[in-house]
């Protein structure tokens, strides 16, 4: 009884599971020549351009020095490998330099599309984001300077011009801890106001050094200045930014909802 | 308060104060720079202010990513270029 059970249930089993065998190796066959891929915009070009010579694309990362034999294929290789992960970067310099999303898109894209004409010029090694920087940089410049007028920055600012506006300001010790106190308790928004009132040239210096942290040499090249010049541009830019938040802290009694007055330059606590 | 701690002047420490905060070179030794900080409560204070800018300018300026969008008409344009490049260099 037990061994004719057996037999049959093998038999019913072999019947059933052949078939099976045959339908899985046909879709291993189907896997192994048409495996759906993600595209790069190398193989979508190569199928609009009729170009099939995408395989080559891969470059050593340690080459160096203007690519003038690089092949369009992998300079455009390069650039999404390279360039395109900058973009939340470069986007959100440009939404702090435009404060509108419309116009932050509109310059990423001019940027980015700047960046890929010149992207041959562009050698591996030297700082990336630094050179992005620089092309947006100069991008909302150009657009500002269009649509508004230039903002008033003497070219010729040298360090002695700050520090002759330095020693005329002179403010008692005493205001220092108040108002670093009433720093700390400003918002967001409030500090955004005033660096967008700050002059541009400024801005952008205390921008690239305490948002994206480059060094003074870094943003030199951003900004196509000697060091000299970011290094006064940041220090009046801060001043500057400095000036109209203390303006604004006192101004509008800022200090007083917190509970801290200032009054002759002393901090006075109201526990009321 | 204190115009010459370790003969350097408070107007050139308080000149050179926003490089030396951000550690940079400048016009004043960085070490004596240091020295004056620690005996010219002034400049000190000077040098909490600015590094105080620093961080409300950082913490003001959230990065938040690109919306979806704008990587996708980036890559649009990008490759409107590389068809303009190709047509113009037949060669390449």
């Amino acid at each position: 009884m037990v061994t004719n059970a057996t037999s049959q249930m093998d038999a019913m089993s072999h019947v059933t599971i052949i078939p099976k065998i045959i339908e899985l190796s046909a879709s291993a066959d189907s896997l192994n020549h048409d495996v759906p891929k993600a595209k790069s915009i190398n193989e979508v070009l190569s199928s609009i351009m009729g170009n099939s010579s995408s395989d080559d694309v891969q470059l050593p990362a340690d080459v160096a020095g203007p690519k003038h034999n690089e092949s369009l294929q992998e300079r455009l290789a390069r650039f999404e490998r390279d360039a395109i992960p900058h973009l939340d970067t470069i986007y959100a310099g440009a939404l702090r330099m435009t404060r509108n999303p419309a116009d932050a898109e509109d310059l990423v894209q001019e940027t980015f599309a700047k960046a890929y004409r010149a992207f041959d010029q562009y050698a591996d090694g030297t700082n990336l984001k630094a050179w992005l920087f620089r092309i947006l940089t100069n991008t909302y410049i150009n657009i500002y300077r269009k649509k508004q007028r230039a903002p008033i920055v003497n070219p010729q600012e040298t360090i002695e011009d700050w520090q002759m506006a330095l020693e005329q300001r002179n403010s008692p010790t005493a205001m220092r801890s108040a108002e670093t106190e009433a720093l700390e308790l400003l918002p967001n928004d409030v500090i955004n106001s005033a660096l967008q009132a700050v002059p541009i040239e400024y801005r952008d210096a205390v921008l690239l050094a305490d948002v994206e942290g480059f060094s003074y040499k870094e943003i030199a090249e951003i900004m196509d200045t000697p060091v000299g010049t970011v290094m006064s541009r940041l220090h009046r830019g801060r001043k500057l930014l400095r000036d109209k938040l203390e303006n604004y802290a006192i101004e509008n009694g800022y200090t007083n909802q917190n509970g801290i007055t200032k009054e002759n330059g002393i901090t006075k606590v109201d526990h009321s | 308060m204190s115009p010459h701690v370790n003969s350097v002047p408070c107007s050139q420490v308080q000149a050179a104060l926003s490089a030396y905060v951000d550690g940079e070179p400048c016009a004043v030794e960085h070490n004596i720079i240091h020295h004056h900080l620690d005996a010219c409560p002034a400049c000190l204070a000077e040098s909490e202010v600015i590094q105080l800018i620093k961080v409300v300018v950082a913490r003001s300026c959230c990065a938040e990513p690109a919306p979806e969008r704008v990587r996708a008409r980036v890559i649009a344009q990008i490759t409107r270029i590389q068809v303009q490049i190709t047509r113009s260099e037949p060669g390449d």
